[in-house]
């Protein structure tokens, strides 16, 4: 009798043991996620930016725009390309859509192929703001690599002149 | 002699027993044994339901750890960039597969369907045959005018207004291929582009298939000559 109870404790000690291990278990899991899931998507870097007013053709009244220039370096591996749905600039605060990245629409255009920085290469990157003064709070920009579904990965700040 | 028998009298008529030594019974005889049994079944059974909650906890994130793993970046370093003489053949990869550029390119000019200020161009490309194909590898055509990169055109991306030109265009894929290739390489460019370098890159993959570094090879390509045929 004595050493049955004995058994049945073993057990419940095992059970316990079991219950620890689960909870461990999900602790560590859902950090390793979390840290998994705000890790960066891309390795990029941004340098010597500089940005110019412009009037480009096909500029719409009421707009103001830039010229945007950097050099991007790309130790991703994807090819990093230069357009509006993958590169975002928004500003410091204040409405989000205030800047864009313009770029003429043409329906008759079926054929189109964006600059890109291949991958672990460094190249020259020229985008042109479009942006609405009256929505803008602030001269501060951020510069971000965001494409669609992805965590964005901030490339730094410019300037507005 | 009852009332003088001591007070352990019948005590002592039975055999003294430790509690730990047990005689052998049946087990319809020892009903404790039974409810003793039974006992163990409870946290037997809870054990092995935590194992399986365990086991299954276990490969959730495991699972969902490695989807996530797949989705971030993998840090590549910077390529390493090799420049070569254009018209001469040049060991490119790990593999020394053969290699030849021309370096007079070709302006085709404007085609349906791009931009007004832009115009496609090709550049003559050689491959040498490799003994087998290399599955640890992928392949990119770029060319690099002023500091901005342009990826080739793909054959599927040229068939619709020139078949005749989709036959002859090289993918990317074809630098890890195993047979000898020859054909153009094609690009979409800003209407001033007039030369630019030619860019083949080697990524070597490792087993999850992530990028581990990158080769290029470079030739400077002219694209000052004119073409209006279709060949």
């Amino acid at each position: 009798m004595i050493e049955d109870t004995r058994k049945g404790m073993g057990l419940w000690v095992l059970a316990g043991l079991l219950v620890l291990a689960i909870l461990g278990t999900g602790i560590w899991g859902a950090m390793r996620l979390s840290a998994l899931s705000v890790a960066p998507g891309w390795y990029a870097s941004m340098d010597g930016a500089q940005i110019e007013p412009v009037q480009p053709e096909g500029a719409e009244e009421g707009h103001d725009y830039y010229r945007l220039r950097f050099v991007l370096t790309n130790n991703s591996d994807q090819d990093i390309y230069v357009a509006g749905w993958n590169l975002g600039v928004r500003p410091a605060k204040g409405y989000e859509y205030a800047v864009d990245v313009w770029h003429p629409w043409d329906e008759s255009i079926t054929l189109e192929k964006e600059p890109c920085v291949p991958v672990g290469c460094i190249g020259d990157v020229e985008l042109i703001l479009e942006v609405d003064p009256e929505e803008l709070e602030t001269k501060t920009l951020r510069v971000a690599l965001d494409p669609y579904g992805e965590t964005p990965l901030e490339l730094g700040e410019v300037e507005l002149p | 002699m009852k009332r003088n028998a001591p007070e352990n009298a019948w005590n002592a008529q039975t055999p003294e027993q430790e509690p730990w030594n047990e005689p052998d019974y049946t087990p319809d005889q020892l009903p404790e044994r039974r409810s003793g049994g039974s006992a163990r079944l409870l946290p037997l059974a809870v054990c092995a339901v935590l194992l399986v909650v365990l086991l299954v906890e276990g490969a959730f994130f495991w699972l969902k750890g490695r989807q996530l793993a797949w989705q971030n970046a993998v840090y590549v370093p910077d390529a390493q960039q090799s420049m070569y003489q254009a018209d001469e053949s040049f060991a490119f990869g790990p593999y020394q597969r053969a290699v030849k550029v021309s370096g007079q390119g070709e302006d085709l000019g404007p085609i349906t369907g791009i931009a007004q200020n832009e115009k496609i161009v090709r550049a003559a490309v050689s491959l040498g045959v490799m003994n087998d194909a290399a599955w640890d590898c992928d392949g990119a055509f770029y060319l690099q005018c002023d500091g901005v990169y342009y990826r080739n055109l793909g054959g599927y991306e040229l068939e619709e207004e020139h078949p005749e030109w989709a036959m002859r265009a090289l993918e990317g894929f074809e630098l890890c291929g195993p047979g000898m290739e020859e054909g153009w390489v094609y690009f979409l460019v800003p209407e001033s582009v007039s030369e630019g370098t030619l860019w083949l890159h080697w990524l070597e993959k490792n087993d999850d298939y992530d990028t581990e570094s990158v080769q290029t090879a470079g030739v400077a390509v002219q694209f000052d000559q004119e073409v209006t045929g279709n060949d």
